[in-house]
């Protein structure tokens, strides 16, 4: 079976935003894609979470500046972002370990996994930044 | 350029009816044929059926005065041929090649999007990349918007320190 | 009947990336469809304008993740001619090596999504797990997955230690079995034929005058395949036979069979170029300032035929970069291969040209 699960952590994908707490967020924001991506976090039932992968989804680079005319820059200019996972593209160990730290910083049970889960790979907590404000949830 | 290049390019010319006002090469692969903008349709015809029946895509050049309007064709093997012609930018329009090659409905629309080229003839020239809610009349591709944006982004710049 | 347009999109689980399709339906068949691009557009061409050779490659690698070397390949390639730079063979080999593990890393992918778009979601998780194959030698040999930044301007940018060497010899050779046993799924299994036998037909003169490229016009037996018709790099050093694989299905069954022959294909391919890896440099110096001229450059992504048309005027920075996906060249014969389709198999039939929206927009 694939080497990377996160349905073991007990997360399902859903395909519907009015099923999911959590918002994966790929790529920069495009002027078209602008009212679509609130629209979409709007439809998401509260607690919600958004998650950024990537770096172009973090901040916007390299898409975004010296010439472009449709990137308006990372997710976090159009919906508020809990947590950053830059990489180019990141590696899927650390969109795993992203994921679950957020999940662990609202859930303090799930900290024990979290810490096993960095003894298999040294190094892997620098490989994602929580954003300042978890307050969504509680 | 190669022998069968030659000859090819020779031929071309030979047979043609109308005007071709430029033959030459562009690198290894590549005959340039440049005709005026009312021969395109006439001559596009022509060069398909002398095995160039592939349209790999259109490209749209800002060159000041004028827009070069390039249809890069291909066949089964080298040399490749490229049509190139030339429009005012104050009047942009050419007609459309969709009657000869249907598959060139997606590139046309792609120049008229970014460089505002009007192809007549055109089934639907809507929007193919630029958001619905992009100005009428600003052509990012064009050297004017190229060098707004660039004077744009040094004050950026310059603001951010 | 009644007829009934419904917009599938831009955010739809069937769908990977963003587009919208307004799909007009008679019943259960599909009388007409239509697309609405754009939502990736990042403007690549106008940013190339304002950034130097080298950055303009970088940006135009991550134009599109799964085939992201051919792009950084060909855009080196197109640079190298304006300069009039000879790249060493080395550097060829190891350019062409990467780009079929690319290729092999592409059509497992597509195979696999091909796979859950069916239903068929055990074929998805073993094709991607064995497509980990691919990810680990190409890690080995760049240090990404994907976005691996082996093609400079002027040559390789690392280069193959006889261990690499071996371990890739292996690991093709692993993918060769399974890639056997993934022609008798394709070929064989009934659930799979009853879901692509039959969908997606396109015929030949459609294929030829829709301008569609890549497997999905070899699928419609239109024998056009850039690495054979114009050969760049190593591909003419091949020493085993190396034709274009063609199918007359014309139909998504057509198509999962070309693309995985061409996964054999590549593997025979890599099998044979990397015990014959010549010596020498991987790279020569490269002028920062290009001379004026202009030039055309194609190569054979695994989606199909990539063209970069470059222009430079003396400076560090190009005066016009026009790249042309090969997936923007298959959206009309998709469109066109919609119509008269059942609305459950419009998946699978959009899938099956292999689309790559990142890719269409720039």
């Amino acid at each position: 079976m694939p080497r990377f699960d996160l349905e073991r952590f007990g997360i399902l994908l859903q395909g519907s935003p009015r099923h999911a707490d959590v918002l994966l967020c790929t790529g920069p924001i495009t002027r078209q894609m602008r009212d679509r991506v609130i629209r979409i976090y709007e439809q998401c039932p509260e607690p919600k979470f958004v998650i950024a992968v990537g770096t172009c989804a973090s901040s916007g680079r390299p898409f975004y500046g010296d010439g472009n005319y449709n990137v308006l820059g990372g997710v976090d200019k159009v919906i508020p972002v809990n947590m950053y996972i830059p990489g180019c593209p990141p590696r899927p160990d650390a969109i795993t370990y992203g994921v679950l730290k957020l999940l662990a910083s609202v859930d303090p049970k799930l900290e024990k996994l979290l810490h096993e889960f960095e003894q298999t790979i040294p190094g892997i907590e620098a490989s994602v930044q929580l954003a300042d404000s978890v307050e969504q949830a509680s | 350029m190669s022998e069968v290049a030659e000859k090819i390019m020779a031929q071309v010319r030979e047979d043609y009816a109308g005007e071709i006002l430029d033959a030459t090469t562009m690198r290894r692969h590549e005959l340039v044929f440049t005709v005026a903008p009312d021969q395109i349709v006439e001559f596009t015809e022509f060069v398909v059926q002398y095995g160039w029946w592939h349209l790999s895509t259109i490209t749209g050049v800002d060159e000041g005065e004028e827009i070069a309007i390039l249809y890069h064709l291909c066949g089964e093997e080298p040399p490749a041929a490229t049509i190139r012609t030339a429009v005012p930018k104050a009047a942009a329009r050419l007609q459309s090649i969709t009657s000869v090659i249907p598959g060139a409905t997606m590139y046309e629309r792609e120049v008229h999007d970014l460089f505002g080229v009007q192809f007549e003839g055109h089934p639907r020239l809507d929007r193919l990349v630029l958001p619905d809610d992009w100005p009428e009349g600003v052509y990012p591709l064009r050297i004017e918007e190229i060098e707004k944006r660039a004077a744009k982004d040094k004050e950026e710049k310059e603001e951010n320190g | 009947m009644g007829r009934i347009t419904f917009p599938i999109g831009p955010q739809h689980p069937a769908l990977k990336e963003p587009e919208s399709f307004k799909i007009t339906a008679e019943g259960e068949r599909v009388v007409d469809a239509d697309v609405r691009l754009g939502y990736n557009h990042r403007s690549i061409e106008a940013a190339c304008q304002h950034r130097n050779y080298v950055r303009g490659q970088y940006l135009c690698e991550r134009i599109c993740g799964i085939c992201s070397h051919i792009h950084c390949n060909t855009f080196a390639r197109a640079v190298e001619e304006l300069l009039d730079l000879e790249v060493p063979m080395r550097a060829k080999y190891i350019r062409t090596i990467v780009a079929e593990l690319e290729r092999i890393h592409s059509h497992l992918l597509w195979l696999g999504v091909a796979g859950h778009e069916v239903g068929f979601d055990t074929l998805f998780m073993y094709v991607w797990r064995d497509r980990e194959i691919v990810q680990d030698l190409l890690e080995l040999i760049s240090g990404n997955r994907v976005n691996y930044g082996m093609a400079t301007i002027g040559g390789a940018k690392m280069d193959l230690t006889p261990e690499i060497v071996s371990k890739c010899m292996e690991g093709c050779k692993l993918l060769l079995e399974r890639t056997e046993y993934y022609k008798g799924v394709a070929t064989t299994e009934g659930t799979f034929l009853k879901r692509v036998e039959g969908v997606g037909m396109l015929s030949q003169q459609q294929a030829r005058e829709l301008g569609a490229v890549g497997p999905t016009s070899r699928a419609s037996n239109v024998p056009n395949d850039i690495r054979h018709d114009f050969p760049y790099d190593a591909y003419d050093q091949i020493q085993m036979e190396f034709e274009p694989i063609t199918s007359d299905l014309c139909d998504v069954l057509g198509r999962t069979i070309v693309r995985v022959l061409e996964t054999e294909q590549a593997c025979r391919i890599c099998l044979d170029l990397l015990p014959r890896l010549p010596e020498g440099d991987i790279q020569v110096r490269a002028r920062p300032r290009v001379p004026e001229g202009e030039t055309l450059v194609r190569c054979e992504a695994p989606r199909g035929e990539l063209i970069y048309y470059m222009r430079s005027n003396g400076t560090d920075k190009p005066a016009r970069v026009k790249v042309r996906t090969p997936s923007l060249a298959n959206w009309p014969a998709a469109l066109a291969m919609l119509d008269g389709a059942y609305v459950a198999d419009v998946p699978i039939t959009i899938a099956s040209i292999d689309p790559c929206m990142a890719c269409t927009d720039r």
